[in-house]
């Protein structure tokens, strides 16, 4: 359990970072939690290792009453932690809560866990149930900004471009009085998800997203009138699970009416 | 004073809790290479060839040895072999297949030793052994015991045509047609494959010494790898000597020997210079021995008042390619099939069966979790029938104070009938009941409901063979300040040895324990051994250790100054020293410097040795009773409160006991709910990292309460009996027991390990559906 031969960048600005990554079969290595268990496996055996874990300038938070702009190195603790976070966005606190352990959460990243898009993975849900975007950038410049929906494809697969660094990620606030909810179910706290489910409850509508069964996670939102109607059976039977179809279905379902009752219980406008 | 029977506290802990301990991968020797060893990548194939020239140019790479390379190499010993009487008295089968040290023409599971490549660093090793090129003509893999014992399976060993190497049967009474009115409970439990899992994996360094070789080894059994190096090489015990630093867990899978263990000092020994190789942690959960792994056929009757008539049992140990202690693990779940009751007529058959998976050995309860299975859980399927409580069910059965001690009809593994040597079992289980108060249980029955959630209650007995024998041997030094060094054979791996030891030699010798240090792991140490393994350091080495104290406060009161007028004087302890008959007086101090003074060399001034041979086994027996609660969302398992209630002997050191215990409650628990080596239809290992193989953490141990009757042994002077295992030994029986009972209502019946959260869900599911 060795990595191969490897060789190694310590970006000194972003700009740095994103020309090291011009240079042939570059991978980054920001809070190493996924990526270095592969390297050591051989799973994954990248020529170059640009290390942005020092670029201070991407491990910011910018937050307004409409939106938090998040840098792509914030560690997931902060994002549990930090007022300016969890006032305004508390589904991705607590969603932030859920990985791993302290020592995981003290060094994985935000722009690292939506760049590895495992399917358990609770930021890409968070992300996907808040409506948030990816701004990648890259040298010379370039940038884009990909709805979340857009970025991730599959386990393990996104939109990024091999010579794209996700910088930032932006968040809209949801409307006040919204309720929310998150749920995860896995065999040990701090285990990869069996399942789970993020809920969001407002006046109108309910939005639900479930993650850890399928490649992605995935989004459903209707009227909240129509919630009346017990919608869920019918989500989860359409579900197509990665693995042992018939129990991740069941968690599913659980998880999403609890979210959906914790979110419901949250808002301030109860039905 | 004594200091057996205090709480002192451990001399290890500093050690270990300031990470100032050294395990073999913190050794360093000048010169030092790395090897990394190819596995097999298939379970059963014929190795067509092996191709190492491209592994052998690779920068870094020193060699590249395989099984070729090193005809001189024997295979693997065994570990134990049977006592004739016990051998007689069970109708033993016992014909081992080798086990070699690298697979050579064919490999018999995912993870076999191949090739070892020897580099400069680990990193080079890796590299070069990817480029090991093996070619496999695959045959079919035997991943089941039905299918190796149905006659078409294929011989996973050719020297074994029937995969079936070990074979015994016992019986007792007579097992009669049922009469009216008595209940028969015909029934298939399975026990799953699990092992000890330590922080600390397996590592060897061989270092070549002046003409021989030192082997440190993260082992539980340095006496017992000396042993196999020479029997598989040659090689004269004095040119070898095994050592352990620090081991950092062992569980049984370290009281194993390896092939690794046997390849490194030969492949050092060729080179001339020292070679280490340090497991990592999927070479751990592919090639480290397994256990468990066990399929039971039981036939209970009982009368209709849950009196127990007969009890039959058919049972299979899926022991892997091979098991070096096969004969250790079947006999004992044969041996403890019988439990802590009154059984008048039994019929009991086991049998060891080979198949492509990873070896297996002893892992903490050898056998005994899986009989304990099997007989408590037959135990609470008549209840259930019989519409009785659990507890009533054992309670109407239990050996109490007028049946014990209780003669067993059979001798034990050392060919010594068994007798239990216990007082009262009955208030064992009526202890346990009290660990956990009827209104506690109903303010946790009502949380849970108020959540939703169903709780359920489990009880489960069992008996445990401790400190068996044959020997260990303590040798015991003053040294010239007047301190104390004593030596034993039992290898710790964590269990306390040099507190817990060193208490009894300070209890015997009159000071204070700090003043007593303990050395073990080196097989210079005394003149043979066993090692730490079956609950038996403290009972066999403790023993060991008070003889020597003995025999050196005799021969320290032939040095007395009076001592030549009296040569006969007796002589007693004081603090701190000794006295004779004629008062003379003298403090360990002042005699070292006598001594000293007197011209006798070295650090140590007077030196005896205890040698302890048990006439047999001590046993213990304990009650479990565990709370669950399931969340029928999940299907999630919580072990709410856990109460377990001993008859033990003299503790040494009670904190000691108590923390053997609870550490053993802990492995239980995975054993039941978490833990399992997993194998996919082809036969790959698919447990192949701890996000797979789940363990349990401090999130899945509940409050545990441990409670002890002491009944000190007759069986060894200082009282005492093993503890080591017995925390484990009902963990599987008495969660399942309570899961079902929290699943009463859905009629579930649990006849395996592990229960996951998705088995409670299928059954949910059927139940709803």
């Amino acid at each position: 359990m060795k990595p191969v031969d490897v060789s190694y960048v310590r970006a000194r600005s972003v700009e740095h970072a994103l020309e090291a990554l011009l240079d042939g079969d570059a991978k980054l290595l920001a809070g190493g939690h996924s990526l270095l268990p592969m390297m050591n496996f051989r799973l994954a055996a990248p020529e170059i290792l640009v290390d942005i874990d020092g670029l201070v300038s991407l491990d910011r938070v910018v937050a307004s009453d409409d939106e938090v702009l998040l840098g792509a190195l914030i560690r997931h603790e902060r994002l549990v932690q930090d007022p300016a976070v969890s006032s305004r966005l508390p589904l991705l606190s607590a969603a932030a809560q859920h990985i791993g352990h302290l020592a995981i959460r003290n060094r994985g990243t935000l722009g690292g866990s939506l760049a590895h898009a495992d399917a358990t993975a609770e930021l890409s849900a968070a992300c996907l149930a808040l409506g948030a975007s990816v701004v990648c950038d890259r040298a010379g410049g370039r940038r884009r900004e990909i709805a979340i929906d857009d970025f991730l494809q599959g386990m393990y697969t996104t939109v990024l471009e091999p010579d794209e660094m996700i910088t930032w990620v932006r968040i809209p606030v949801p409307t006040p009085g919204a309720g929310w909810g998150f749920r995860e179910f896995a065999p040990r706290e701090g285990d990869f998800a069996i399942a789970g489910a993020c809920a969001l409850v407002d006046a109108d509508r309910v939005r639900v997203v479930v993650f850890g069964v399928e490649q992605r996670p995935r989004a459903f939102e209707l009227e909240r009138s129509v919630w009346e109607d017990d919608p869920v059976s019918g989500w989860i039977g359409g579900l197509e699970p990665f693995d042992e179809p018939d129990f991740r279905r069941d968690v599913a379902e659980t998880m999403v009416r609890r979210a959906v009752a914790d979110a419901t219980e949250r808002t301030a406008h109860r039905a | 004073m004594s200091y057996v029977g205090q709480s002192v506290p451990r001399r290890e802990d500093h050690r270990f809790l300031t990470g100032s301990g050294a395990y073999v991968g913190d050794l360093r020797r000048p010169g030092m290479a790395h090897a990394a060893f190819v596995r097999s990548t298939a379970p059963a194939a014929r190795i067509l060839g092996i191709d190492t020239a491209a592994a052998e140019q690779a920068p870094g790479v020193v060699a590249v040895f395989t099984a070729a390379d090193l005809e001189e190499v024997g295979p693997l010993p065994v570990l134990t072999t049977p006592d004739e009487r016990f051998a007689r008295a069970f109708s033993l089968f016992f014909e081992p297949p080798d086990a070699p040290c690298m697979a050579r023409d064919e490999v018999h599971y995912v993870g076999e030793p191949l090739a070892v490549v020897v580099a400069e660093d680990r990193y080079r090793a890796e590299d070069a052994a990817e480029l090991v090129q093996v070619r496999y003509e695959p045959l079919d893999p035997v991943l089941d015991v039905g299918t190796a014992t149905s006659g078409q399976g294929r011989a996973v060993h050719p020297s074994t045509p029937d995969n079936v190497p070990l074979r015994l049967e016992i019986a007792g009474g007579e097992i009669a047609a049922p009469d009216e009115g008595q209940l028969v409970i015909e029934r298939r439990w399975t026990i799953g494959r699990h092992s000890g899992v330590p922080l600390e994996g397996r590592g060897v360094l061989a270092e070549p010494i002046d003409g021989s070789i030192e082997v440190w080894t993260s082992t539980q059994i340095p006496y017992l790898v000396r042993r196999a190096i020479c029997r598989a090489t040659g090689w004269q015990p004095e040119e070898v000597r095994v050592r352990t630093p620090d081991v950092g867990g062992g569980f049984g899978p370290k009281a194993n020997v390896y092939g690794e263990e046997i390849v490194l000092p030969v492949i050092a020994r060729r080179l001339g210079r020292p070679v280490a190789w340090i497991e990592d942690r999927y070479e751990h959960l592919i090639s480290a021995a397994q256990a468990r792994d066990q399929q039971h056929q039981t036939r209970l009757i009982v009368d209709r008042d849950g009196g127990i008539v007969s009890w039959e049992d058919d049972f299979t140990v899926d022991i892997g390619s091979h098991n070096l202690w096969m004969a250790g693990t079947v006999a004992n779940t044969a041996i403890h099939l019988m439990g802590a009751y009154r059984i008048p007529n039994f019929r009991i058959a086991g049998k060891a069966v080979l198949t492509n998976k990873t070896p297996t050995s002893q892992y903490r309860g050898a056998g005994r979790p899986e009989a304990t299975f099997a007989l408590e859980r037959s135990l609470d399927a008549a209840a259930r029938v019989l519409g009785i409580s659990r507890l009533k069910m054992r309670e109407r059965n239990i050996l109490t104070a007028e049946d014990l001690p209780y003669p067993q009809r059979f001798p034990y593994r050392d060919g010594v009938d068994i007798v239990y040597d216990g007082r009262d079992y009955g208030a064992v289980l009526q202890r346990c009941q009290e660990l956990v108060p009827e209104q506690e249980l109903r303010a946790l029955r009502e949380d849970a409901a108020s959540e939703g959630e169903l709780l359920g209650v489990g009880v489960a007995t069992f008996v445990e063979a401790t400190g068996r024998g044959p020997f260990e041997m303590a040798r015991l030094g003053l040294l010239a300040d007047g301190d104390f060094e004593v030596h034993v054979g039992t290898a710790s791996a964590g269990m306390s040895h040099e507190t817990t030891l060193a208490q009894i030699a300070a209890s015997e010798l009159g000071v204070a324990p700090e003043r007593v240090t303990v050395r073990s792991g080196d097989t210079d140490g005394v003149a043979d051994a066993l090692g730490s393994f079956a609950s038996r350091t403290a009972v066999v080495a403790g023993s060991a250790v008070r003889q020597a104290a003995q025999t050196l406060l005799q021969a320290a009161a032939t040095r007395l100054p009076d001592a030549a007028q009296d040569p006969d004087s007796a002589v007693e302890v004081t603090t701190g020293g000794l006295r004779s008959s004629s008062g003379v007086e003298s403090s360990w101090t002042q005699l070292a410097a006598q001594l000293s003074a007197e011209g006798s060399p070295g650090p140590v001034v007077l030196e005896a040795t205890g040698r302890f041979q048990p006439e047999t086994v001590t046993w213990t027996m304990g009650a479990h009773l565990a709370v669950v609660r399931i969340d029928p969302g999940t299907g999630l398992i919580t072990v709410v409160r856990y109460a377990a209630a001993d008859e033990v002997g003299v503790a040494i050191n009670p904190v000691v006991v108590e923390g053997q215990v609870k550490g053993g409650i802990a492995q239980g628990i995975g054993g039941a709910l978490l833990e399992e080596f997993r194998y996919d239809p082809g036969g790959q290992p698919t447990s192949t990292t701890l996000a797979e193989y789940l363990l349990p953490g401090t999130g899945e141990v509940p409050r545990l309460d441990v409670a002890h009757i002491e009944v000190p042994s007759e069986r060894n002077e200082l009282g005492l009996k093993g503890v080591g295992e017995s925390g484990t030994i009902p963990g599987c029986a008495a969660i399942a027991s309570a899961v079902e009972d929290a699943l009463g209502e859905h009629g579930v019946e649990v006849t395996g390990t592990p229960i996951r959260p998705s088995d409670v869900r299928a059954w949910l599911r059927e139940g709803d559906g």
